[in-house]
């Protein structure tokens, strides 16, 4: 697949790759200086940059070119993408800016470059982008500091806010397998991307950030095939646009621009995330199975979290699990007379690891229950350490491993890290806040009945 | 079904118009299969006290202009005439009303009409999105839709698992599911017509921009629906 040549080239060329600071072009050609691969720069006023020959042309190059990123000035991208097709090159990512978002006369060039690229087989992400990376493979080709590893495949309309989300995950320990800014996607989209994205074994979900689609009957086609395959998250800009557009009948204007994005999504089998925090918590539940039902067992050592966690599970028509008595039986065996053995599970705060190890097991074991939530706000008190709690479900997740489904919610700011990074490394989602995992939770069940749906 | 539709479409447009009267925009919707009251178009009021015999009184008088698209703004809606006399009266006063309101307006005739029984009153509507194409809507009718803006949509061509998921997503479900002891309405009626609409404007999709099914009728589980008021505008 062409597309491939974005993310795996075995050759990049940077053309307008520059030794200057104060340029795209420095950062660019500094971020993929680490690919596995041969990264050539390309200057056409420079014999070196940073310290690596630089070539005139990308015609120059005596070596073949998969992807070349483009951060030339504007008025020379044409050419430089004419150059590109008549050296072999698969696959350009234009980075420049002042194409189609500037008017008539831009788009009209953004028409005329894509055609010239076609021409030659190539394809284009961009122009006016961040850039691309793929951190299964060291590639960075963006101006950005590069994404957590993970397993996250997301695509942003926005370069900006993609950027801004790139680093928000970072710091929420969120990884991504791949990130893409399509910028004015004059001819990469959504639907291609989501077409290879289906089929890449490090993306266990999609997330996009759409402010507008190009082809909607082309992007619902897509669609609606790979999100029987792999879960699509998608967060739409634009909601409160309002529908006030000239219309002649009731329905036109009830129909505002949003109202008929939700409906494509809905029918595509998307997910809809609200906010961006949204958008990744349901994106990163995905590194685990999806649970047979909606069934969901709690267990918790503080009241509060446990409640909040079951009326968020509500809202989006989840159900309590009904704990089997012989379940119960056990848990009352071991647990203290004040906790409460009934769904939400409330081990009270003096619960130590063993317990969590305990009453992970029994609530797995449980055949009326699909998916488990361990809750923990992590103890600094009678002597327990901060991880105990994290490898006490990690245990008995490993010992019983039957393929259900477990989220965990870890908040206690700063106190809980070490144990999140703990879950988080077993491939258990570690969230911060109820409404995070209960929407974490939703995504499973919900892609579940998507994949299922005929 | 396609050709009939056509028919009637080509007509209005060959008259240089894009919005169909509610006679023309019912006789599109009949050749889809559409469920409509059983009325008929009088030019002269001696063929309308015929038609009213026929359908029993009390009947309903409906003026059919292209310049009157806002029938009751214009008072062209006479409703519950009783017998002859006040046929003839309702006839005389809805084409002094026309005149008043558009002294310019032709008058295609006068749609007679029975009584319907009320029912849960519903609407169907479509449109079109630049992006995705046709969208049907679905919602209850009055204040349910002017208020509350309780619709949802879907982009056409619908299958029937999408009606029904329509008809369950919005708020006012209980509503037709029966709430307060009374029975569910027909739902399957709902999902009858969502699909139908569905596939006449896949048919003339190059036609149609606009579409609104508004009041629609529905009567209890098993007694079908009837659509009261309909528009149709062209591209």
């Amino acid at each position: 697949m062409v597309l491939n040549y974005f993310f795996n080239p075995r050759s990049i060329a940077v053309i307008g790759a520059s030794s200057d600071e104060k340029k795209l072009g420095f950062e660019v050609f500094k971020n993929l200086k680490n690919y596995h691969g041969n990264v050539y720069p390309v200057n056409i006023k420079e014999e070196e940059v940073q310290g690596v020959k630089a070539y005139k042309n990308v015609k120059e190059i005596p070596d073949e070119v998969d992807l070349a990123i483009i951060i030339v000035p504007p008025k020379f991208v044409k050419q430089t993408v004419a150059d590109c097709g008549e050296k072999g090159v698969k696959a350009i990512v234009i980075i420049t800016a002042g194409f189609g978002e500037t008017g008539e006369k831009g788009k009209k060039e953004e028409r005329e470059i894509v055609e010239i690229a076609h021409k030659y087989g190539m394809r284009i992400i961009g122009p006016n982008c961040v850039g691309i990376m793929n951190t299964h493979a060291n590639l960075n080709a963006t101006f950005i500091s590069v994404a957590k590893k993970g397993n996250i495949a997301f695509v942003s309309q926005s370069g900006a806010l993609g950027a801004a989300i790139v680093y928000k995950a970072i710091k929420e320990n969120i990884g991504f397998s791949k990130f893409i800014s399509v910028g004015n996607m004059a001819d990469v989209d959504f639907a291609d991307l989501m077409e290879y994205l289906a089929d890449d074994e490090e993306s266990k979900a999609i997330a996009l950030y759409i402010e507008g689609v190009k082809d909607g009957k082309r992007f619902m086609e897509v669609a609606k095939k790979v999100s029987k395959k792999k879960p699509i998250i998608v967060l739409k800009a634009g909601k409160s646009e309002s529908g006030a557009k000239a219309a002649s009948s009731h329905t036109g204007s009830l129909a505002g621009s949003y109202a008929i994005y939700e409906a494509a999504f809905n029918q595509s089998g998307l997910l809809i995330a609200n906010t961006i925090d949204e958008m990744l918590s349901m994106a990163r539940a995905f590194t685990q199975p999806l649970p047979k039902g909606n069934r969901v067992a709690i267990m918790t050592n503080a009241g509060g979290p446990g409640v909040l966690t079951a009326d968020e599970i509500d809202k989006y028509g989840l159900k309590l699990a009904q704990l089997k008595e012989e379940t119960m039986q056990k848990l009352r065996e071991f647990l203290p007379p004040m906790a409460a053995v009934k769904n939400p599970v409330d081990m009270i705060a003096s619960a130590r690891g063993e317990d969590y190890y305990k009453t992970a097991k029994l609530l797995l074991e449980d055949e009326n229950v699909d998916l488990l939530i361990a809750i923990c706000v992590v103890p600094t008190f009678a002597g327990m350490t901060i991880t105990e709690h994290a490898e006490g479900v990690i245990r008995a997740m490993r010992e019983l491993n039957n393929e259900k489904p477990v989220l965990a919610l870890f908040m206690a700011g700063y106190v809980s890290e070490k144990a999140k990074e703990l879950l988080e490394r077993e491939g258990i989602p570690a969230y911060e806040r109820p409404e995070d995992v209960g929407i974490a939770a939703y995504a499973l069940t919900k892609f579940k009945e998507i994949k299922e749906e005929v | 079904m396609k050709d009939e539709a056509l028919k009637v479409i080509n007509d209005v447009l060959a008259q240089g118009r894009k919005a169909l009267v509610e006679y023309e925009a019912k006789q599109v919707l009949k050749a889809y299969g559409l469920p409509l009251p059983d009325e008929k178009l009088a030019k002269t009021v001696d063929e309308a006290l015929e038609y009213a015999k026929e359908i029993g009184y009390p009947v309903v008088l409906k003026l059919m202009s292209p310049q009157i698209l806002h029938k009751s703004d214009a008072k062209v809606i006479a409703l519950k005439i009783k017998d002859e006399e006040e046929l003839k009266k309702k006839w005389e006063e809805i084409h002094e009303n026309a005149k008043k309101y558009r002294p310019d307006a032709e008058i295609l005739g006068v749609l007679v009409a029975p009584m319907l029984k009320p029912g849960r009153e519903i609407i169907i509507g479509i449109t079109e999105d630049p992006q995705f194409g046709h969208a049907i809507m679905f919602g209850l009718g009055g204040i349910f839709v002017e208020i509350l803006k309780d619709v949802t949509f879907r982009i056409i061509p619908i299958e029937e698992k999408d009606a029904w998921t329509m008809v369950k997503s919005i708020k006012g479900y209980p509503i037709l599911a029966g709430a307060r002891g009374e029975p569910p309405a027909d739902m399957k009626a709902i999902v009858d017509m969502m699909l139908r609409v569905s596939q006449l404007v896949n048919d003339l999709e190059e036609y149609i921009k606009e579409m609104d099914l508004n009041p629609v009728f529905v009567y209890n589980e098993g007694e079908g629906a009837v659509i009261v008021d309909a528009r149709i505008i062209l591209k």
